[in-house]
């Protein structure tokens, strides 16, 4: 699936391993929360990088330690309508103050990129199609906004 | 009221604009009807059972003459000349064309008007006190904190994919106009001893399948804290709301299933961990909002004239109307004159485009020129002097607009209901006509004095009749549509539930089902006096039961 970040598609050098894989003792690797939780110990001499993918049911505050350790978080979303994702990249950001790359996996819709973007996200992993031009369309047209996020880019008021 | 700056019109020219790519990349195909649904609905669009619908945001229910001459002109130039006002104080037009939905955008634009957020899974149009402002039993005016919390939830980046819609509303006043306990978020205005402005917060009330009143969780929040408690509470609802199940999905169930003291502990413990600085207003916003609320400049002038009082000793329709629609100002000399558009056969809530004009013409003759819409499908003009009250009067009497019946029986909450929404199971305008031509003898009217029925198309309850004295419900069994009727409902601030009598009726037994539970009540009450409400109080449902159902 195509990883965008800047509005780009870019080659990715994370490896995602899920819950069975066996751990690698190098690479770059993204691994579930839980097994993180686990492994933790066993992971402490890993020599390439370590990210968490984090399900949307974990109440990101309660594992502050990890994800400030993490290079990359990774967060889902099930699907386009499931906002979760959101609230815990926020918390992420403005309440945990994680600075490294937050990433969003799964059904992405071009449409929310500058709510995404907003939020915290700064790469995307598409479960579907990407197109370059809509997104770049899309995501640009609101200058202005209401609210301050992380980093927000966007015209705001005072 | 309000006036957007170069900030806002920029804000909603944006949101035209891209709402104008979508329903491009739609028509052209890139773009499929279940991605374009969500989109479509966050600005006001929804596929209704013959048409496109579109609802347009009336920010807590306020309207300059301008605004609502550009409603009617939309009425007039892309639906079928009249629209339809809400329980959401906002208005919709059943008919438009999508390909001609961003062109109405922009024409809202140009009055500084929007659609934003009147649908879809986010936070809605915060919706207020009708009297704001002009009550005399009021705190302070709400609707500065109404905008400000619509500024604050419009397209959030955070709050726009819950697991269902939210509706929040705002009342300064003790006596509760917005139905506040009913919301998913109502909030009250307070003063404290020192006189700082705070708020009382309620959360998890709702209407729906599963009604409920909402439960207080702040007794007093500061002007300061507001927004960052509702991400707090917004943040534990999109966090952990249900998404298994949409008719489990709103903060009501969320609240039930955990207890307002697990809810309260989960918001107050993401409330602590939150950043608040960047949450709250900009520094000076909430004073520069105070500056378009202040009251209008008032005349001094006598209070109870001396021509209001010959005019309505002379006048019989004109007393009528003075007692039913006209109620006190807080300035002397002044009243609050409520425009009904519950005229008697009539369409609850529907206005044409030269009734729009002609109210957007008198508002600014005698008003100010400003229009509240009321979530009971109402207009108001706030702030008419009495002297000038018969003239009003007499201007509204040619356009049907003259309905002596506030907050009578014939004053209806109705859904639009099968005629139109592709979610009811039964028609409500019809039994709305019905109910309003069997209670059409004003005397009669004014005999039974308050009294406030509610109608819904469905379970899904958006005419409100969890809340009615008396509420009906249309429901569908095998093909035929049938009426299920509750008492004892108010959306107040005693607010309460409903409860069903039994058996219901078929469409054309509602009426006069509902002539029965009247005539009954009649009976009972010990003085004219004592309300319906009172009465189901004091002597329960039995007699009412027996009423109805004894023959059968």
């Amino acid at each position: 699936m195509p990883i965008i970040k800047d509005g780009a598609i870019i080659v990715d050098s994370w490896t995602m391993l899920d819950e069975e894989a066996d751990v690698p003792s190098s690479a770059d690797i993204i691994i579930p929360l839980n097994v993180m939780l686990e492994k933790a110990d066993r992971l402490s001499n890993h020599s390439g990088r370590i990210g968490l993918l984090i399900g949307n049911d974990v109440a990101v505050e309660d594992h502050a330690d990890l994800i400030a350790k993490a290079d990359i978080v990774v967060l889902e979303l099930p699907a386009f309508t499931d906002g979760r994702a959101y609230s815990q990249a926020r918390g992420l950001r403005e309440d945990l103050g994680f600075e490294k790359e937050l990433r969003v996996k799964g059904d992405v819709l071009v449409d929310q990129a500058a709510y995404l973007l907003r939020c915290g996200f700064d790469s995307f992993d598409f479960d579907g199609e990407f197109d370059a031009e809509t997104w770049k369309k899309s995501s640009g047209i609101m200058t202005t906004g209401y609210q301050r996020t992380y980093k927000d880019e966007l015209e705001t008021r005072g | 009221m309000y006036v957007y700056d170069d900030f806002d019109e920029k804000f909603v020219r944006e949101r035209a604009a891209q709402f104008r790519d979508q329903v491009e990349r739609r028509l052209s195909g890139k773009l499929s009807e279940a991605h374009f649904r969500p989109l479509r609905l966050m600005n006001g669009v929804y596929l209704q059972l013959h048409a496109y619908m579109l609802r347009v945001a009336v920010p807590y229910g306020t309207l300059s003459s301008p605004q609502l001459r550009q409603l009617a002109m939309i009425a007039t130039k892309y639906d079928k000349g009249y629209g339809h006002f809400t329980t959401r104080q906002n208005i919709q037009f059943n008919w438009p064309k999508l390909k001609d939905l961003p062109d109405i955008l922009d024409d809202l634009a140009d009055v500084g008007m929007h659609a934003i957020q009147t649908s879809g899974n986010c936070i809605r149009n915060v919706t207020s006190d009708q009297w704001a402002g002009v009550a005399a039993d009021e705190v302070t005016d709400p609707r500065p904190y109404a905008e400000l919390m619509r500024q604050w939830s419009s397209l959030h980046p955070e709050f726009s994919y819950l697991p269902r819609k939210f509706k929040i509303a705002i009342t300064g006043a003790e006596s509760d106009r917005a139905a506040i306990a009913f919301h998913d978020i109502g909030i009250q205005v307070l003063k404290n001893d020192a006189g700082e402005i705070g708020f009382a917060v309620y959360v998890g009330g709702g209407l729906g399948r599963t009604p409920m009143v909402g439960k207080k969780i702040r007794d007093f929040i500061s002007l300061d804290d507001l927004l960052p408690y509702l991400v707090a509470i917004l943040r534990a609802y999109n966090l952990e709301g249900r998404r298994d199940n949409k008719y489990k999905a709103r903060i009501k169930i969320l609240v039930h299933e955990t207890g307002i003291d697990g809810f309260k502990a989960k918001v107050e413990k993401i409330f602590d961990g939150l950043e608040k600085d960047k949450l709250r207003a900009p520094a000076g916003e909430i004073e520069r909002i105070q500056g378009f609320f202040d009251l209008p400049n008032y005349e001094t002038v006598e209070p109870n004239p001396e021509t209001l009082t010959k005019a309505r000793s002379e006048n019989a329709a004109f007393d009528s109307w003075v007692k039913r629609n006209v109620a006190t100002h807080k300035q002397a000399g002044y009243a609050i004159a409520n425009i009904s558009l519950k005229p008697i056969a009539g369409i609850p809530g529907d206005a044409t485009d030269e009734q729009m004009n002609l109210v957007a013409d008198l508002a600014e003759k005698y008003s100010f020129g400003e229009i509240r819409v009321t979530h009971e499908q109402n207009l108001v003009l706030a702030h008419v002097k009495e002297k000038e009250l018969f003239e009003l009067w007499q201007a509204l009497v040619p356009a049907g607009l003259a309905t002596a019946n506030i907050g009578a029986i014939t004053d209806m909450i109705t859904c639009p209901g099968l005629d139109y929404c592709a979610l009811a199971t039964a028609r409500s305008i019809p039994i709305a006509q019905k109910i309003s031509e069997k209670f059409a003898d004003q005397k009669r009217q004014e005999d039974i004095g308050d009294l406030k029925v509610k109608i819904s198309g469905c379970i899904n309850a958006c005419g409100h009749h969890h809340a009615g004295h008396i509420g009906i419900l249309g429901l569908d069994k095998k093909g035929e549509e049938y009426y299920q009727i509750t008492l004892g409902g108010s959306g107040d601030e005693n607010a309460a539930v409903g409860e069903i009598l039994g058996p219901g009726f078929s469409g054309d037994d509602v009426a006069g089902a509902i002539d029965t539970l009247v005539n009954r009540y009649v009976e009972l009450r010990n003085e004219t006096t004592e309300t319906f409400l009172e009465v189901v109080k004091r002597v329960g449902l039995e007699p009412f039961k027996e009423a109805l159902y004894a023959n059968n």
